[in-house]
């Protein structure tokens, strides 16, 4: 009788097992998502709860892609449809439109946005001839395409993009893009607070055509300047905002990509201070492509300072209360002058150099930052417009 | 007469043992029942077939010179003999170190007899000091006997043995809080023999074997 009451409370010891012990079983964070692209709440949940990390593998027409969670990231986790579907209905009209080698036509399932900001990675099996990568939406209403984010590209050896996606509904195209591409479509800009700017510039006529006029840059008339010296900001493009005005809300986070490269100096080594040999990266790269976070309301600037600090990263400034911003003079230990007389640091947002100080340019969420260098005042990154300069 | 009343009326359940034995026996089915809708009702399904992937491990802090295990992971091996397997990787030299290649949990035939069947769990060859210095490692296994050694279906097993290896890096000093590496899958082969022109074989370039990169973040 006795054997028989311990077997009873072992099969009850199992029972509770299953139902306790099971749900506390070690995160699986590399998943196939669904034929039907559905991921429930509670997988989020799991992601959220534990602060790990989730990964999401598709496959559409050949082409792999995979999504990337950050359990920090997730506030509200919900059910989320996760697939991608690659297509070709339009791709050689996008490429003549945009004159662009390489473009590829994507969609997202149900066009609802997904929560938490994932970056979405799309493995290419071939490599692309391009620096850089824009992603545009189609208006079917309009035919019109519009430039609605930018992203990073690395051939290794084949192309991987990588994005934040902040719209979601419609016709998408991933497109490749080369820096002389870039300068000629981007228009009047500027650069750190120390260039003086007349905002000028052209864009490519086979593009203007197609992109919708109210989000891509136009030329601008040499205008009056703001009280900070700086000139009118192309249209489309976000306004400076002064420090001062702003409130950091840190209850409402957001993400970025930020990245640090100074790659210009190993085309340009006759020119560099060869007492900075030790501290010049082999390829250039002082921060790669990296998602950061940041509160509403904080600036290029704030997220500089915060992540070259996290990183161990020197980074240099000096507040300049003329233009009301902080300038960067040296990161990496690599300073303006350090590369002839033309060169230091400039920054860009979304591919575009703004033509007001870090400070002023306060971030939204899926902003891609990145930190170049340049020893030509901006003509070698593209962004010579961002000094004046006609492209 | 109510059969309910009747049954518990019965000879059966008037015994206390049998009455007991009886509860133990509805408590192991239901057992059974519900971890089988926990582990066959999972909010995502398992990768499907044929493809390989890399698992990305936890998150990496940045002061950890721990070894970081990168499981390499294949959803489904069809019924064939693939006496060789190859896998390209390129990884980022400059922050993560490649130590080698570990055993996976799939195994091969092993030193069989007529008798007995035996299975073993091979080593992948690779070249650690060359994978450092370009950035991409390549490794391999091959059964230089043409099938005695091979990969088989037996030898592989969802959940348990479908592990084909495991890749082992470390991270360099160069490493900094919140990048993020890709390692991703430049080639992989599991081959038949003659696989190449009947496209039996699993190839990425064949695109008979998809394949899945990783990320190692880094916080």
């Amino acid at each position: 009788m006795k054997h028989i009451k311990r077997i009873a409370c072992l099969l009850l010891s199992l029972l509770l097992l299953s139902f306790f012990g099971c749900g506390k079983e070690t995160i699986n964070r590399t998943l196939q998502i669904p034929e039907d692209g559905r991921v429930a709440r509670a997988v989020f949940k799991g992601i959220q709860e534990s602060g790990d990390i989730g990964i999401f593998n598709g496959n559409s027409n050949d082409i792999t892609y995979q999504w990337l969670f950050m359990g920090s990231l997730l506030e509200e986790p919900r059910d989320e449809n996760l697939l991608v579907t690659f297509s070709s209905a339009k791709t050689q009209e996008v490429k003549a439109r945009l004159s662009a080698e390489h473009v590829q036509e994507f969609s997202f399932a149900n066009g609802e946005e997904i929560l938490g900001g994932p970056s979405l990675s799309v493995y290419f099996t071939y490599p692309w001839n391009a620096d850089s990568a824009e992603v545009y939406q189609y208006d079917a209403q309009t035919d019109s395409l519009t430039l609605v984010a930018t992203a990073a590209l690395e051939n290794v050896p084949n192309a991987v993009v990588t994005l934040i996606p902040q719209t979601f509904k419609g016709l998408f195209y991933l497109v490749g893009r080369t820096t002389q591409e870039q300068s000629t479509t981007e228009a009047a800009a500027g650069s750190e607070p120390g260039a003086s700017a007349t905002a000028l510039g052209q864009s490519n006529k086979a593009t203007d055509a197609y992109v919708n006029e109210t989000k891509k840059p136009t030329v601008a008339e040499p205008a009056t300047k703001d009280k900070y010296l700086t000139d009118e900001v192309p249209s489309g493009k976000p306004k400076p905002v002064e420090p001062e005005d702003v409130t950091v809300e840190k209850e409402k986070k957001h993400t970025a990509t930020l990245s640090i490269r100074c790659d210009t100096i190993l085309q340009n080594m006759d020119q560099f201070n060869q007492d900075k040999l030790p501290v010049l990266p082999k390829d250039g790269v002082i921060m790669p492509t990296r998602t950061v976070v940041f509160y509403e309301g904080e600036s290029v600037f704030d997220v500089l300072q915060r992540e070259t600090r996290a990183s161990k990263i020197h980074m240099e400034f000096v507040f300049t209360p003329m233009y009301n911003s902080a300038y960067i003079e040296g990161i990496h230990n690599l300073y303006e002058f350090d590369c002839g007389s033309l060169s230091g640091w400039m920054y860009k947002v979304n591919g575009w150099f703004p033509n007001y100080g870090c400070s002023r340019y306060v971030l939204k969420n899926g902003d891609v930052i990145e930190w170049v260098y340049t020893c030509d005042l901006g003509r070698d990154v593209g962004g010579g417009y961002a000094v004046g300069e006609l492209p | 007469m109510d059969p309910i009343k009747s049954l518990r009326e019965s000879a059966f359940l008037q015994n206390k043992r049998n009455r007991i034995l009886l509860i133990a026996a509805g408590l192991l089915f239901a057992a059974i029942i519900i971890m089988m809708i926990l582990l066959m009702g999972g909010a995502t399904e398992k990768l499907f077939a044929p493809s390989l992937t890399l698992l990305s491990p936890a998150p990496v802090a940045v002061d950890n010179r721990d070894e970081i295990n990168v499981d390499v992971l294949l959803s489904d091996l069809p019924d064939r003999v693939y006496p060789a397997a190859s896998l390209s990787v390129r990884f980022d030299k400059n922050k993560l170190e490649f130590l080698g290649a570990r055993q996976g949990t799939m195994m091969t035939l092993g030193d069989s007899t007529q008798e007995e069947v035996t299975y073993n769990i091979p080593i992948w060859k690779s070249d650690a000091a060359f994978a450092n210095q370009t950035g991409e490692l390549n490794t391999m296994y091959l059964d230089v006997t043409g099938g005695k050694f091979a990969y088989v279906r037996e030898g592989f097993q969802k959940d348990e043995k479908d592990i084909l290896l495991r890749l082992r890096f470390r991270l360099r000093d160069s490493a900094q809080v919140g990048e993020i590496y890709d390692i991703t899958v430049t080639d992989a082969v599991i081959a038949t023999i003659g696989g190449a022109e009947t496209r039996t074989s699993l190839a990425t370039a064949m695109r008979t074997l998809k394949a899945y990169s990783a990320k190692i973040v880094v916080q």
